[in-house]
């Protein structure tokens, strides 16, 4: 294994690491939103808990995921399975032999599920997004660019670190504006 | 891109709080399930007694078990008697809460009161019965238990007194 597919899966194992803890942190708040449970589980916080953490959940996740392809995906999953632990708590009983588990039962919790996935993907795709833009501009400024064995070629400067006109198309468009003044 | 340690730091401290909440939820959530499953109460056999001749007043024994792991009191219990599934009567008298420990039964004085006085005289010879519920609230619980609970008693004739 050389550098560069070490570097891929430090990275991919550290997105997978906080990936699982947002899903889990957000997964307790959800649980202690519903105000079925508010009686039974303390302390309940609500549903603009549910938003708030999913915002901030976005934020973070959006902050460390680089490429929007894969963000994507994973902030709609984050959501699914934070919501899903509903189920955790409604079913826990059930699988403890004390409740009796009837479609009553199911169908209350898959629309709950239903419910706070998408308040936490409402909550989730504006900051996931602002996390996103922020994440490049700190890693320019700290410096954490992709190594140049990642953009396969050598010493070159990243893209975005290049003034205009420096490039390889300088004398192309040079050559334009001198054939427009022609 | 080499994730930002900081970030992927304050997202592991999260998820270990969640997974504590998570766990601590389910685990509150068990306590109460398994403590409402494991209240019973029960009519004392032979225990009721007529007080007077004229069926006006009895008395009978119910046990109430607490089989689970936390404290209980009985906050309230109300219970109606019954002359061949008509109601006759009910336990009138101010309840004074009891309190029940874990894993213990104890056995309470329900007094009764037959308010019916068109069917008084069916005492004696009428299939008796109770129906009533009780209302618990266990330590470590907010939410209050209310169990219903009911009983044959049959037919029991004035005795006279002790």
């Amino acid at each position: 294994m050389n550098d560069r597919q070490k570097r891929i899966l430090i990275r991919a194992f550290a997105i997978g690491l906080q990936w699982i803890a947002l899903t889990i942190a957000l997964g307790a708040i959800v649980m202690r939103a519903e105000d079925s449970y508010s009686e039974i589980v303390s302390p309940t916080f609500g549903a603009a808990a549910v938003f708030f953490a999913a915002a901030i959940a976005g934020f973070l996740i959006g902050l460390t995921v680089e490429s929007p392809r894969y963000l994507a995906p994973l902030v709609i999953l984050m959501a699914i399975v934070s919501s899903a632990f509903i189920g955790v708590i409604s079913y826990a009983p059930v699988a403890d032999g004390i409740l009796v588990r009837t479609a009553s039962l199911d169908n209350w919790v898959s629309q709950r599920v239903i419910l706070m996935a998408l308040i936490i993907i409402m909550a989730m795709i504006p900051t996931s997004v602002a996390g996103n833009l922020i994440g490049g501009y700190l890693r320019v400024r700290q410096e954490i660019a992709p190594h140049p064995e990642d953009l396969e070629v050598e010493n070159e400067v990243p893209w975005w670190e290049q003034r205009y006109g420096s490039g390889k198309d300088r004398g192309s468009d040079t050559s334009e504006a001198e054939q427009r003044t022609v | 891109m080499r994730p930002n340690r900081y970030i992927i730091l304050v997202s592991i401290v999260l998820g270990i709080v969640g997974t504590w909440l998570s766990a601590d939820a389910v685990g509150q959530y068990l306590n109460m399930a398994r403590s409402f499953a494991s209240v019973n109460a029960e009519y004392v056999e032979d225990s009721f007694v007529w007080l007077d001749a004229e069926h006006e007043r009895a008395r009978a024994e119910f046990t109430v078990t607490n089989a689970s792991d936390n404290d209980a009191v009985l906050d309230y219990l109300g219970m109606n008697l019954y002359f061949d599934g008509r109601f006759a009567g009910a336990r009138y008298v101010q309840w004074e809460p009891v309190e029940v420990p874990a894993g213990e039964s104890v056995t309470v004085d329900v007094s009764f009161f037959t308010s019916i006085t068109e069917i008084r005289p069916q005492g004696g010879e009428a299939e008796i019965s109770v129906q009533g519920q009780l209302r618990l609230n266990f330590d470590n619980i907010e939410r209050d238990m209310t169990v219903r609970t009911s009983g044959t008693i049959g037919q029991v004739p004035y005795e006279g007194q002790d």
